[in-house]
């Protein structure tokens, strides 16, 4: 990897970095499922273009797209289905808020 | 590097704070969906044109959708609802602009060499070959993982007008 290249990787991941604390702080913290969602989709950003990022600098961009397009159709059925789900509990106990569904406590 | 990869760069961090710490669900659905758009343009810059078209399309279109869909089929709060969670959020997420703020800062002075080496560059810089004549196995994953989400879909919103 060249000089340039790592500089600009280096760069890239602090920002990386910064997305993806972003998202663990929100699923961390937040009480509301569809934030939850949310929070997960940052986490996957992040990881994009972590992924995008490290093909462009190794020379391997053609396979670093494949794989984001992978990752993009198992992050759109995740949650087109987490979404359904949340709209179900929304359904059956009123909120969407996780402190008002007890019944999954443990 | 030029400026505009750190005006993307800071306007991508900075939208995610907004998204993570905004009260209205919409607009937490809009930041969100404006990373995404950010993303495209670096995959663009990055020369990455078919997965920057992808991110359009499904990220911060079809996701967004399905996020505004959900979000109008919630519960508005009451006034004192409201109150109590105001009061709440600003203890939970007054922090985060802090924490990213110190932690960029760390992240970028601490420089820590790179521990990685890239591999020797002999792989295939064609988009195309690499997604339909270089992968075999995964495209069965890939496949399962869509029909998966199709019948979970399915069968939700099936039991939703059963129930109705």
């Amino acid at each position: 990897m060249s000089k340039d290249a790592a500089s600009l990787f280096w760069l890239y991941n602090t920002f990386v970095i910064l997305v993806f604390l972003c998202g663990i702080y929100l699923v961390a913290v937040t009480k509301n499922l569809i934030k939850v969602l949310i929070g997960l989709e940052l986490l996957t950003k992040a990881a994009t273009l972590l992924i995008i990022v490290a093909g462009y600098s190794t020379g391997h961009i053609a396979t670093a797209q494949a794989l984001i397009i992978n990752l993009i159709v198992v992050e759109v059925v995740v949650i087109a289905v987490a979404a359904g789900v949340v709209l179900s509990i929304r359904k059956k106990y009123g909120s969407l808020n996780v402190k008002n569904i007890s019944n999954l406590k443990g | 590097m030029t400026m505009l990869d750190y005006v993307l760069l800071f306007m991508m961090a900075g939208f995610s704070v907004f998204a993570a710490v905004r009260r209205s669900l919409l607009q937490c659905a809009f930041g969100l969906a404006v990373v995404s758009i950010l993303l495209t343009i670096m995959m663009f810059r990055f020369n990455a044109p078919l997965a920057a078209v992808f991110e359009l399309s499904v990220c911060a279109g079809l996701i967004t959708v399905i996020f505004v869909y959900a979000i109008s089929l919630s519960r508005v709060h009451t006034q004192e609802e409201e109150q109590q969670a105001d009061h709440e959020r600003k203890l939970r997420y007054g922090v985060l602009p802090y924490i990213i703020v110190a932690a960029g800062l760390v992240i970028y002075f601490l420089q820590a060499p790179l521990i990685f080496t890239a591999p020797p560059s002999q792989a295939v810089n064609d988009v195309r070959e690499v997604l339909w004549n270089q992968r075999l196995f995964d495209i069965i994953g890939l496949l399962l993982v869509i029909m998966a989400g199709v019948f979970g879909v399915v069968v939700l919103f099936k039991e939703k007008d059963a129930n109705e």
